[in-house]
C-alpha cells in the first residue's frame, strides 16, 4: 500500500488561484516554477486546469504522461506508483524543472477524480521541494482539494473592471469559509499600471485587504515569453521578471518552513457541504 | 414558422371540426391528435408539436396540465372550453396554460386566439440562446447584457437573462441590481412553481429586459441540480418570446444540458488571450457530436477584436476551421465605464461600433434562424 508516512510528504504547496480567468495565473505559475528551479530547489509544476489548461503550449512541449495517465497508474496500483514516471523534465536556458499537466484530451480530462489526484499531489511533495499548482479559476472539487493541500494560496487579482473585484472580494470571504486562514493567503496584483477607472485603495477597501506583491503590466513580454515558451524570470530582468524573482526568493526563504502538511479530512459526497457542515 | 398542433378532444364531434379548422388555418398544421390525455402526454412527443390545443371540459385535464407543461416546455398550451370562465382561465394560466379559447373554433378563431396572445405580452414561441466558452474574460457577460437590450429595442418583445455563471456571476452588477432570489432559489423551486409564479424570481432591469440573477455565494453553485435548470428553461421560455443564458466556462453536466436544451449557442471568444484558437479547436471538437445541425446551432463570436477587417476574419476562420459569425470590436473604456456604472455600453453610446455589430448580428441571424414569432 501507499506510504502514509507523514515525515516523507514535506515538499511545499504553492496554489496559484484566482477568482475569474485571465489573470495570469498560467504566466505566474510558470515563472515562479522556473525562479525557484534557478535558486536551486527541485520544483514541479502541477496543472490542475484539467479541460483547457495552457502549460503545454506556453512552455511549447507535448509530455507523453500527464495528470490522467498519472492516476491511472495510482489507480491501477498505488504501492508500484512512481511520480517520477509521470512528469517531464523541462529545461530551459540552463534551468531545470518538471511538470505534470493536464491531459491534451478532453475526454480524459473528465476522468480525473480530484480525490485521486490528492494522492498524485501528495506523491509529488515527496519527490519535490516545491509544487506550484496551476488552477482554473472557480471553488471547485479539485481546487478545494489544492487548496487543502497548499502551505500558500496565490491569490491572483486584476483590476479590469468593478465585476472582477467584486470576485475577488468573494473568493476571498470564501477562502476564509472554507478554512483557508489568511496567514496562508498572498494576495498579488497583477497587470499593475494597466488601464482602469478604479483606484486601487479603493478595491484594496473593497478587498479589505492590501496587496502584497505587484506584477507590473508588461503584455508585449508576457506574449512574447507565451510565444517563444521562454519564462519571462530565464530572460532578463525586466521589472516583471524581478518582481517574480523576488517572490520566489520570499517563498523559498524565513518566509515560512516547508512543514508536511495534516492529512485532509475523508471527502464526503458533497465537497461544499462537507466544508460549511450543511 | 408554422404552428404543429396536437389536439387533445374528448367530444369526437368537436374533435373532428376542431381538425378541420386546423386544416384550414394558414400557417397551421395538425401533428396529432387524442381523445384523451394520457395518450397525448405518452406518445405526442414524437410529434414535437409547439401549440397544445387541451380540452378542459374535462376535469382531469386541467388536473394535468403541469404534466404538459414540463414534458413540452417548447410548446405553447391553450386551453379548449365550451363556455367561457374568467375563473376558470385564471386557473389553467396559473397550472401554466397561455389562455382559453371557446369550442368548436372556426380557422380565424384560432389565427386570432394565437394572435391575441402575442400581443398582450404572452409568449407563443420563444427563442432560448445559451452563451459558452471555453475560458473565461472573452466578454461573454458583456455580450450578453448588451445582446439583451438591442434584442429587446428592436423585436420590442420581452427579453429575460438567466445568470447561469454559477459561482461568479456578474449580471446582477452589470445592471446595478438587487436580487432577494436568485438561479439557486429558482431551480430548487421549479417543481412546484407555476410560469406566472416563476416571474417573481426575476429582477427587472429595464422595461422589458428582466434578471434571473446569479448565486450569493459559490457554494450555491452545488446546489443546483442540472435536470432542475433544464425544467427551468422550459418554463421561462413559456413566458418569455427571447431567453438568453449566460453560462459557466468549461463543460459540465450543467453546461452542456443546457445547452442542448437551448435553441442557439453562441461560442464566445476573445482576441485577448494569445491560446484562445487552441481552446476553440478543442472546444468545437467536443461540439462535433451535435452533427449535421452543428453550424446552424452554433455560432462563433470573436470578441475584443482590434483588426475587424474580412480578411483577418478569413485568416482566422481557416485557422479555427469554423465560421465566424461576428466580429465584436474592441472597446475596453465602453465597456469597463458601463459596467462599473451599472449601466450597458450600448445605452451609452448607442452609435458605438460595439452597439452597431450587435444589431448587424441580430439583423444577419434574423431569418435564418426561424424559431422565432414572425408572422404578418
Ligand atoms: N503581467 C502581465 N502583463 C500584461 N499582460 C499579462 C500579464 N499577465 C498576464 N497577462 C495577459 O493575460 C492573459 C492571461 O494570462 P494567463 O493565461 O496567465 O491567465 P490565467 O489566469 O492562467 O487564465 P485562465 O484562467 O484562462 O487559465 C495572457 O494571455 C496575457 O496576455
Ligand atoms: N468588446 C470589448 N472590448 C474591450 N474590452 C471588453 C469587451 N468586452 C468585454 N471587455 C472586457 O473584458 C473583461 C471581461 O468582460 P466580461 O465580464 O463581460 O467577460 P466574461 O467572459 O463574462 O468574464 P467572466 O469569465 O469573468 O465571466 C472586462 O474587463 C471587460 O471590460
Ligand atoms: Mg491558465
Ligand atoms: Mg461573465
Amino acid at each position: 500500500m501507499e506510504q502514509e508516512n507523514a515525515t516523507a510528504v514535506s515538499g511545499a504547496v504553492l496554489t496559484v488561484f484566482s477568482t475569474a480567468s485571465g489573470c495570469g495565473k498560467t504566466m505566474l505559475s510558470i515563472n515562479l516554477a522556473a525562479a525557484i528551479a534557478k535558486l536551486g530547489f527541485s520544483v514541479c509544476l502541477l496543472e490542475t486546469d484539467t479541460q483547457f489548461g495552457d502549460i503545454a503550449y506556453a512552455l511549447g512541449i507535448d509530455p507523453k504522461e500527464n495528470l490522467h495517465t498519472a492516476q491511472a497508474a495510482w489507480e491501477r496500483d498505488p504501492g508500484g506508483f512512481f511520480i517520477e514516471d509521470y512528469v517531464a523534465r523541462v529545461e530551459k536556458k540552463g534551468t531545470v524543472f518538471f511538470t505534470l499537466t493536464a491531459p491534451k484530451d478532453i475526454e480524459d480530462a473528465y476522468q480525473i477524480q480530484p480525490a485521486h489526484v490528492k494522492h498524485v499531489v501528495k506523491a509529488l511533495r515527496r519527490k519535490f521541494d516545491y509544487i506550484v499548482v496551476d488552477t482554473q479559476a472557480a471553488f471547485d472539487q479539485m481546487n478545494l482539494m489544492c487548496i487543502d493541500q497548499s502551505t500558500l494560496v496565490l491569490f491572483l487579482g486584476i483590476v479590469d473592471f468593478l465585476p472582477t473585484v467584486k470576485n475577488m472580494r468573494i473568493g476571498m470571504d470564501t477562502l476564509t469559509r472554507i478554512g483557508c486562514d489568511r496567514e496562508r493567503i498572498r494576495c498579488i496584483l497583477n497587470r499593475s499600471g494597466a488601464r482602469t477607472r478604479l483606484p486601487l485603495s479603493d478595491v484594496e477597501g473593497i478587498l479589505g485587504t492590501s496587496f502584497q506583491t505587484h506584477l507590473p503590466n508588461d503584455f508585449k513580454s508576457v506574449t512574447k515569453s507565451f510565444e517563444t515558451n521562454t519564462p519571462i524570470v530565464l530572460s532578463g530582468n525586466s521589472s516583471l521578471s524581478l518582481e517574480i524573482q523576488k517572490l520566489a526568493k520570499v517563498f523559498t526563504g524565513e518566509d515560512f518552513g516547508a512543514q508536511p502538511k495534516q492529512e485532509p479530512k475523508k471527502e464526503k459526497k458533497g465537497f461544499f457541504a462537507r466544508l460549511f457542515g450543511k | 414558422m408554422d404552428f404543429r398542433v396536437l389536439l387533445v378532444e374528448n367530444n369526437s364531434i368537436i374533435l373532428d371540426q376542431s381538425v378541420n379548422a386546423i386544416n384550414k388555418a394558414p400557417g397551421f398544421t395538425l401533428a396529432a391528435k387524442y381523445k384523451d390525455s394520457a395518450g397525448a402526454l405518452g406518445q405526442g412527443k414524437v410529434f414535437r408539436p409547439n401549440l397544445i390545443l387541451l380540452d378542459i371540459d374535462l376535469e382531469e385535464n386541467i388536473q394535468v396540465i403541469p404534466k404538459f407543461v414540463r414534458e413540452y416546455p417548447h410548446a405553447t398550451i391553450l386551453c379548449l372550453c365550451t363556455q367561457w370562465d374568467a375563473e376558470l382561465t385564471a386557473r389553467v394560466m396559473r397550472a401554466g396554460a397561455a389562455g382559453c379559447l371557446v369550442k368548436p373554433f372556426s380557422a380565424p378563431e384560432l389565427v386570432d386566439a394565437v394572435k391575441a396572445l402575442e400581443s398582450s405580452g404572452q409568449n407563443v414561441t420563444s427563442e432560448v440562446i445559451t452563451f459558452f466558452s471555453p475560458k473565461g474574460k472573452s466578454g461573454q457577460t458583456t455580450f450578453v447584457a448588451n445582446m439583451a437590450l438591442r434584442l429587446a429595442a428592436k423585436e420590442q418583445k420581452n427579453v429575460a437573462i438567466i445568470d447561469a455563471n454559477l459561482q461568479f456571476g456578474d449580471m446582477a452588477i452589470f445592471f446595478n441590481l438587487t436580487p432577494t432570489t436568485t438561479i439557486m432559489e429558482a431551480c430548487r423551486d421549479v417543481k412546484n412553481l407555476s410560469p406566472v409564479s416563476l416571474t417573481s424570481y426575476f429582477v427587472p432591469a429595464t422595461a422589458q429586459v428582466s434578471v434571473l440573477c446569479g448565486t450569493r455565494r459559490p457554494e450555491d453553485a452545488e446546489k443546483i441540480i442540472p435536470k432542475n435548470f433544464v425544467e427551468l428553461i422550459g418554463m421561462v421560455r413559456s413566458r418569455f418570446p427571447y431567453v438568453l443564458i449566460d453560462l459557466s466556462v468549461g463543460f459540465s453536466e450543467f453546461t452542456v444540458s443546457a445547452m442542448e436544451a437551448s435553441d442557439l449557442t453562441f461560442l464566445v471568444a476573445s482576441e485577448d488571450s494569445v491560446f484562445e484558437n487552441r481552446h476553440l479547436k478543442k472546444a468545437l471538437y467536443v461540439f462535433e457530436g451535435w452533427g449535421d445541425s452543428l453550424q446552424d446551432k452554433l455560432k462563433l463570436v470573436y470578441n475584443r477584436v482590434q483588426n475587424t477587417s474580412n480578411a483577418y476574419k478569413q485568416q482566422l476562420e481557416e485557422s479555427i476551421g469554423y465560421p465566424i459569425t461576428a466580429f465584436l470590436p474592441n472597446e475596453y473604456d465602453l465597456v469597463s465605464r458601463a459596467a462599473d456604472e451599472g449601466r450597458m455600453a450600448s445605452d451609452i453610446r448607442p452609435e458605438s461600433k460595439l452597439s452597431t455589430a450587435i444589431n448587424q448580428l441580430l439583423r444577419d441571424l434574423h431569418g435564418k434562424h426561424q424559431i422565432r414569432w414572425e408572422k404578418s
